[in-house]
């Protein structure tokens, strides 16, 4: 038996003890089994993940000594290389001085580069803290904010959203202060949301399929980690922003604590109670389930990306899109294994 | 997914219920009524500047007027439309009668198989006086000529009250006394209360008195509030004080009640529309009593949620938007500071609404843009200005209209601020049946009106 994130336990575990189990693969599965299969996949999810942060922390923590008492040895020791080879041969020394410089100058770009990285994504951190305070008090303010975040999408690279945005620069004199936020999540945000959602439901099918018909649990894992991570830098780039490798960390930080957060019962008001009134996924094997619980956990990660890089808080329910979701995976599935 | 479910086709159309909106266009006199009536119609049926709604509904659909109803008088959008249409066109005269007429919106099906949506609007033109008359309905003869005479003995008011508070106390209410003197009390009063309407006090009432429409000379109107009798005194049936008690019960009965459920009982839909640009003119004492008409005239209709129940016996508003109406007259940059004027007068109606379950909304627009915004240069400032043809002129003139607080907390503003807002008149409505004319942020109050039924 596996216990990969990804795997839903076989029926044994999910029936009594005392059960005749009839082992048939595929065969048919109940919708209230399918129920009871997710649910202890979503837990053992909720459980892993939260293992998963709290273990990248503390690696984070041993990971940063490490790379401190590196760098100090790598200092230390090329100062006194630099300063025996200026004693004994001055023109190897300079260039070796020279070498080193552009080395540091390099790396030192680098880290501005990071930061800035970082800062951008602190940003919006505080874009959504404005959003929510002009919503709730209304001011001349919230024009200026308006503009200044509408203008920075006049340049991405869906020429349709720099139409919208280009338009929407042109409509915010006109509205009343109240009307503004909601204006800009109404033209801009909510495509944005549409295009992000496009990516979402692509990585969780991609990965729903590949999961169901992989054997393997560690290929599983890899194999959502993998999607999941190009999925969160395809997120992040519709919301008009480039995660450098400092920002990416911050990111999957962000994006793992809102789910870390999200209780079972969250989870279950989302979607579980969609599925079980989804015909089509209890007439599918529990190999395909497995593969769905999968998909949801990516479009989950997907769903907790977009809540990151939104800069207007996200305050429309997910739970149709979850639907129609699992239906869209079960339908994918259910056509693949047919064919 | 299942989108192709939208593109099937069956030999019949399955019909949907039509839907019917009554909206309480809710105005005093020379709010604005009558033309935004005539640009909702214009607007709707040339469907070709309503972007806003448009966008929200993502449903194409046409509009047209239906028949009059042989029970009550059309209101005449078609001549009303030609004098909009004339080389200098005029705003309409002061409603006289009540006038109604239905607006059929007819709304795309999204799927094949359904029939279109049909949507009435139902409109009420009607003198704004009328309105406050409605509020007396709560009222008797005694708490009436209490309320009356308490308002008419404020300082604001005394000025032009004096003549007829002088006249209640020349004579002996109570005893016997000649018809003829009927007249002489009525004349005195409808003075005072057309002295106040001219120095734009909105709070007049009986408001038939100043527009009697097919009552003109009617002695059912002689009557006016009388100082309350000392208890335990005589009171002769042949005295005044009975006389007009007897005629005030009368006219609320037959005039007043009948007015209401003939024409104010059944609506869903409140839009209030308030003339701002008056009372910023004509300062504090305007404001206040715009304030306290509006809380009269609310008293008069049923707010709250509909369900099964209240359909069928009655219907409750529950949907009201209060606009403030001239956007045109204030430069789009002072727009905010405009609509929380507007906020700041009715906050506790708003606040009472909101309790009651009642949805509210708070707007400005303009049903006929007539000005255009322009920036003037003046001793090297560059000024907010609006630019139109003022009344009585041939050619456009710039205006500056002065700035609008951002915010109203300051007691010195009404000494502080002074406005000038000449009367515009209203730019010539296009020739073509297909273009509407100019406005501001209609479209967003027609989606308004629309939103819960599409």
């Amino acid at each position: 038996m596996k216990k990969s994130p990804g795997r839903i336990v076989t029926q044994e575990n999910v029936r009594g003890k005392d059960d005749k189990v009839e082992v048939t693969v595929p065969r048919r599965v109940e919708e209230e089994e399918l129920l009871e299969e997710i649910e202890s996949i979503e837990e053992e999810q909720i459980t892993t993940i939260k293992g998963i942060g709290n273990f990248a922390k503390k690696s984070l923590i041993v990971l940063g000594l490490l790379f401190s008492i590196l760098i100090i040895g790598t200092v230390y020791d090329a100062t006194m290389t630099a300063s025996s080879m200026l004693q004994n041969a001055p023109v190897i020394g300079i260039i070796y001085l020279v070498l080193l410089f552009t080395l540091i100058g390099i790396l030192f770009k680098g880290m501005i580069s990071e930061f800035f990285g970082y800062k951008k994504l602190k940003r919006i951190d505080r874009l959504q803290e404005l959003s929510k305070a002009y919503q709730e008090t209304p001011s001349a303010d919230v024009v200026r904010f308006a503009k200044e975040l509408v203008s920075s999408y006049t340049e991405h690279e869906n020429s349709d959203i720099a139409k919208r945005a280009k338009l929407l620069i042109s409509e915010l004199d006109s509205l009343m202060y109240d009307e503004v936020i909601e204006r800009v999540d109404e033209k801009l945000l909510q495509p944005l949301d549409k295009l992000a959602r496009e990516s979402i439901v692509k990585y969780a099918n991609q990965t729903a399929l590949s999961t169901a018909i992989s054997p393997v649990a560690l290929i599983d894992a890899v194999l959502i980690l993998s999607r999941s991570h190009v999925m969160v830098h395809e997120i992040a780039k519709v919301y008009g922003y480039r995660p450098n490798l400092l920002g990416e960390i911050v990111l999957f930080k962000k994006v793992f604590v809102t789910l870390a957060f999200a209780s079972v019962t969250d989870i279950m008001a989302n979607h579980s109670h969609d599925i079980l009134g989804t015909s089509i996924i209890s007439k599918i094997s529990t190999h395909g389930a497995q593969g769905i619980a999968n998909g949801i956990l990516v479009a989950r990660v997907g769903l907790g990306t977009m809540k990151a890089c939104r800069p207007i808080d996200y305050h429309q329910s997910n739970e149709s899109f979850l639907k129609g979701l699992s239906r869209l995976i079960a339908e994918a599935l259910f056509n693949k294994k047919s064919t | 997914m299942f989108h192709f479910i939208k593109d099937i086709e069956l030999p019949f159309k399955i019909p949907l219920p039509d839907s019917t909106i009554s909206v309480a266009v809710t105005g005093l006199s020379r709010s604005g009524k009558t033309v935004f009536l005539t640009s909702l119609i214009n607007q709707l049926l040339a469907n070709d500047k309503l972007n806003y709604l448009h966008e929200k509904l993502q449903r194409p659909f046409v509009a047209r007027l239906l028949p009059p109803d042989a029970h009550y008088a059309r209101f005449d959008y078609f001549s009303k439309l030609r004098d909009f249409r004339k080389q200098s066109p005029e705003w309409p005269k002061a409603t006289k009668q009540v006038s109604k007429t239905t607006l059929q919106l007819e709304f795309k099906s999204e799927y094949a198989f359904l029939a279109n949506q049909i949507v009435n609007l139902e409109l009420i033109d009607y003198p704004g006086e009328w309105l406050l008359d409605l509020s007396m309905l709560d009222m008797d003869f005694n708490s009436w000529s209490k309320q009356s005479l308490s308002l008419a003995k404020e300082s604001k008011r005394a000025v032009f009250s004096q003549e007829w508070l002088t006249l209640l106390e020349k004579y002996d209410l109570y005893a016997p006394i000649d018809e003829e003197v009927d007249i002489v009390f009525f004349d005195t009063y409808c003075e005072y209360l057309k002295s106040l309407h001219y120095h734009h006090f909105s709070f007049v009432q009986p408001g038939r008195f100043l527009e009697p429409g097919d009552m003109d000379g009617d002695p059912l109107l002689y009557f006016c509030p009388l100082p309350l009798k000392v208890p335990h005194q005589e009171v002769d049936e042949k005295s005044l004080y009975a006389r007009f008690k007897r005629r005030y019960e009368r006219y609320l009965k037959e005039v007043v009640k009948r007015l209401y459920v003939e024409h104010f009982k059944y609506f869903d839909t409140q839009i209030v529309l308030v003339d701002l640009i008056k009372t910023l003119q004509y300062g504090k004492d305007s404001f206040e009593d715009m304030h306290l008409s509006f809380k009269h005239i609310l008293k008069s209709f049923t707010y709250g949620q509909n369900n099964f129940l209240t359909k069928l016996f009655s219907l409750n508003i529950d949907h009201v938007i209060f606009a403030a109406t001239k956007a045109d007259y204030i430069p789009p940059p002072q727009h905010n500071s405009y609509k929380k004027l507007l906020e700041e007068m009715i906050w506790d109606l708003k606040n009472r609404l909101d309790v009651s379950h009642t949805d509210t909304e708070v707007t400005i627009f303009s049903a006929v843009k007539c000005t255009e915004y322009v920036q003037a240069e003046y001793k090297g400032n560059i000024l907010e200005c609006v630019r139109g043809v003022v009344e009585g002129e041939e050619k456009p003139s710039t205006h500056y209209p002065g700035v609008l607080p951002s915010d109203y907390a300051s007691e010195d503003f009404w000494q502080e601020h002074r406005f000038d807002f000449p009367n515009f008149r209203p730019i010539q409505f296009p020739s073509s049946d297909k273009e509407a004319v100019k406005h501001i942020r209609m479209d967003r109050i027609i989606y308004s009106l629309l939103k819960a039924r599409v």
